[in-house]
C-alpha cells in the first residue's frame, strides 16, 4: 500500500501526473468509473501541449514530424488505492519531452489556482488553453485535483498544487470573456429599436437577401438617439445610407449570433468613395463563398482598402481592382500585359503584403507593408511601370 | 518561370507524376482551348477594372488539386457559360468564359486533363487543370509556407495573363453588359 500523500513508483516509464481527493475519491478504492473520462481528457491535453511545446521551440517549422505526437502516448498501468491517482505508462526513450510536457500542464494548473490566470509566459495557444477547462470537469464540490511537479521526481502531493472545480470554471469565464472581448466592426441598417429595453434589430450587409436579423443590446442609454436616428423600415433598406457599428458579440463557428454591446453607431464612411458599391459588395459575401472555402470580408479591412485607394487617388476607372481573398482579406491588385502588382490587407495578422511581378525579368518584388501610406506607395511606384 | 529554385521543368516532373485514371485523357492539341468560368461572379470580377484577379486560377480545397472547366473541343464558350448560369441558383452567376490554350497551360509546368467519361454533372466536355504538385508537401520541400503561396500565386498571374491576352471568349462586351445590368451587378 502507498503513502497516501507521496509519489512513489519503481517503474521508470511510469508517472504519476495527477490525482484527485476529497468527496467520493476518498471513499472508493481505485477510481470512480465516472471519472475515467477524466484520463482521456488528460491524453488530449498532454498532445495539445506537446504540439504548441514544439512549435514554440521550433518557430520555423509549419508541420509537426511524423508521428511526432505519438511520443505522447500514455496507457494506464494502474490506478493507486484512496484517491484515484493513475500511474501511466509513457516511453522512457522520449522521458525528457513528455516530463517537460507534464509539468508545463502542471504548472499552468498551479497558476490558474493561485492567480486564476494561465502564466504569463505562457507558450500554449489560446486553442490550448480552452481545453484547460475542461479538464476535471468531473469534480463536485469539495473534490480536488492535485498536480504533480514531475521533474523533482517523487515528491509530496502540496497544497498549493491543488485546484477545485470552482476555479476551473473561472478560468473557463475568463477565457470566454477575453474571447468576446474583441471590437467588431458590423456594416448594414438598424431595422427596429426598443428604447425602453434599449435594443435593436441589425441587418448585416451579407444579410440582406435572407430574414437573418441580429438582435442587439446596448448599456449606454446615450446612444439612443442616434440609433433612432439611423433606423431604417426593411423596405427601404439599399436606399438609405449604411450604419457602421463597433460591437461587441457572441459567436458560433464563424457566425455572429448576437451583439452583446455596443460602443459606437455612425454612417459608414465609406459609401461616399467613387469605389463604395464595389467596396460594400465585399461585405455581402457570406462563409463558404468560395467552393465552401471563403471567410467573410471584416468592414475594418474594407474601411482600410478605402483608406488606401483615398491615398492613391487614382480614381474610379484607373484604380486596382478590388477582389475577397478566401482567407478573409481584401486585394488590391492590377495586372497589365502580365505585369502584376498587387497589395493583399490580410485578415488574420496585422500585415498588408506587397506583391510585383515583371515578367520581362522575371523579377519579383515581394514586402510587408505596415501602414496604408506604405501600401498606398507601393502601389503608386510599381503601377507607374505598368 | 522559375522561383526559389523551382523551375518550369520541376513542376513539370512532378505533375506528370500524378496517376491518371484509364479512362482520363491528357489534352494533347497544343492549340485546344481549356475554358473556364469567371464565378464566383463578384469574386473575381471587378467591373471598374473589366479584368478577371489571377484568383480566377486559384484552387478551392474542394477542388483537390484539379481546376475545373471544359474543352473547346466538345463544348463551346457558350455552351459552358450557359450551363454555369443554369446550376444552383445560389451560385450561378459567372462573369463569362474566359480560355487558355494547351500549350499554354503547358508552357508554366501543367497539363489540361479530360475526365468526362467519370464526371456527369456540367459543364460538358469536363476538363481540369492537374494542379495536385501544388497540394504536395514534397514538391514544396525546404520552402516556407509564404513561398510556397508566393509560387502558386505567380502561376496564377502567368494563367491570367494568357487569359486576359484573348479575352472573354462570352459574351461578348455588349451582351456581357445587358446580361450584367440583369443581374443588377454593374457598378
Amino acid at each position: 500500500m502507498e503513502n497516501k500523500d507521496t509519489q512513489k513508483h519503481e517503474d521508470p516509464t511510469s508517472i504519476i501526473p495527477f490525482k484527485f481527493g476529497g468527496g467520493r475519491f476518498d471513499e472508493v478504492r481505485g477510481m470512480p468509473a465516472e471519472a475515467l473520462a477524466e484520463i482521456s481528457r488528460y491524453q488530449k491535453l498532454v498532445k495539445a501541449v506537446a504540439r504548441d511545446l514544439y512549435y514554440a521551440q521550433n518557430p520555423t517549422q509549419k508541420k509537426l514530424p511524423d508521428g511526432y505526437l505519438d511520443k505522447f502516448n500514455l496507457s494506464v498501468q494502474n490506478i493507486k488505492d484512496g484517491s484515484a491517482a493513475p500511474c501511466l505508462v509513457y516511453q522512457s526513450k522520449h522521458k525528457n519531452s513528455l516530463l517537460d510536457t507534464v509539468q508545463t500542464i502542471t504548472d499552468t494548473f498551479v497558476s490558474i489556482a493561485n492567480t486564476g490566470k494561465h502564466p504569463a509566459s505562457t507558450e500554449l495557444s489560446f486553442k490550448t488553453l480552452e481545453s484547460f477547462g475542461s479538464f476535471g470537469s468531473c469534480m463536485q464540490e469539495s473534490e480536488k485535483l492535485y498536480f504533480a511537479n514531475v521533474l523533482e521526481g517523487a515528491n509530496e502531493w502540496k497544497p498549493e498544487n491543488t485546484i477545485n472545480r470552482e476555479a476551473i470554471a473561472d478560468f473557463q469565464k475568463l477565457l470566454k470573456d477575453i474571447k468576446n472581448s474583441e471590437n467588431a466592426y458590423l456594416a448594414g441598417y438598424v431595422i427596429s429599436f426598443n428604447p425602453h429595453k434599449q435594443t435593436f434589430g441589425f441587418k448585416e450587409l451579407s444579410e440582406l437577401s435572407s430574414s437573418k436579423v441580429l438582435n442587439a443590446s446596448y448599456r449606454d442609454p446615450d446612444l439612443a438617439s442616434e440609433i433612432k436616428n439611423l433606423l431604417v423600415l426593411p423596405r427601404h433598406e439599399q436606399t438609405f445610407r449604411i450604419t457602421r457599428l463597433i460591437c461587441d458579440y457572441e459567436q458560433d463557428f464563424r457566425t455572429i449570433r448576437k451583439i452583446t454591446d455596443v460602443k459606437s453607431v455612425e454612417l459608414f464612411s465609406v459609401q461616399d468613395s467613387p469605389w463604395a458599391n464595389r467596396l460594400i459588395e465585399l461585405l455581402k459575401f457570406k462563409p463558404g463563398w468560395f467552393n465552401g472555402d471563403g471567410e467573410a470580408i471584416p468592414v475594418d479591412l474594407v474601411e482600410r482598402a478605402d483608406e488606401i485607394l483615398t491615398m492613391l487617388n487614382a480614381g474610379n476607372s484607373n484604380r486596382p481592382g478590388i477582389f475577397p481573398v478566401p482567407e478573409g482579406g481584401v486585394l488590391l491588385e492590377s495586372n497589365k500585359r502580365g505585369f502584376h502588382v498587387s497589395v493583399e490587407i490580410c485578415a488574420d495578422e496585422e500585415l498588408m503584403y506587397g506583391f510585383y511581378y515583371n515578367p520581362s525579368t522575371n523579377e519579383t518584388v515581394e514586402v510587408d507593408l505596415n501602414t496604408s501610406t506604405d501600401a498606398a506607395h507601393f502601389l503608386e511606384e510599381h503601377l507607374r511601370g505598368l | 518561370m522559375d522561383y526559389n529554385g523551382i523551375t518550369t521543368e520541376d513542376l513539370s516532373v512532378a505533375t506528370s507524376a500524378f496517376y491518371l485514371e484509364n479512362e482520363e485523357l491528357v489534352l494533347e492539341e497544343g492549340s485546344e482551348v481549356y475554358l473556364r468560368q469567371c464565378c464566383p461572379a463578384e469574386a473575381f470580377w471587378d467591373n471598374a477594372t473589366n479584368e478577371p484577379s489571377h484568383q480566377l486560377f486559384m484552387l478551392s480545397s474542394s477542388d483537390e488539386g484539379k481546376l475545373s472547366g471544359s474543352r473547346e473541343s466538345k463544348c463551346t464558350p457558350e455552351r459552358a457559360y450557359e450551363e454555369r448560369r443554369g446550376m444552383d441558383p445560389n451560385n450561378s452567376k459567372t462573369r463569362g468564359t474566359w480560355g487558355l490554350k494547351v500549350a499554354e497551360i503547358e508552357s508554366v509546368g501543367l497539363r489540361a486533363v479530360d475526365d468526362s467519361y467519370y464526371v456527369e454533372a456540367p459543364p460538358t466536355g469536363h476538363t481540369y487543370i492537374d494542379m495536385r504538385a501544388l497540394e504536395s508537401v514534397a514538391f514544396f520541400e525546404g520552402l516556407t509556407k509564404r513561398q510556397r503561396k508566393a509560387y502558386c500565386k505567380l502561376l496564377q498571374i502567368e494563367l491570367v495573363a494568357f487569359a486576359s491576352a484573348r479575352g472573354r471568349l462570352y459574351p461578348n462586351k455588349n451582351l456581357f453588359d445587358e446580361l450584367s445590368a440583369l443581374e443588377g451587378q454593374v457598378a
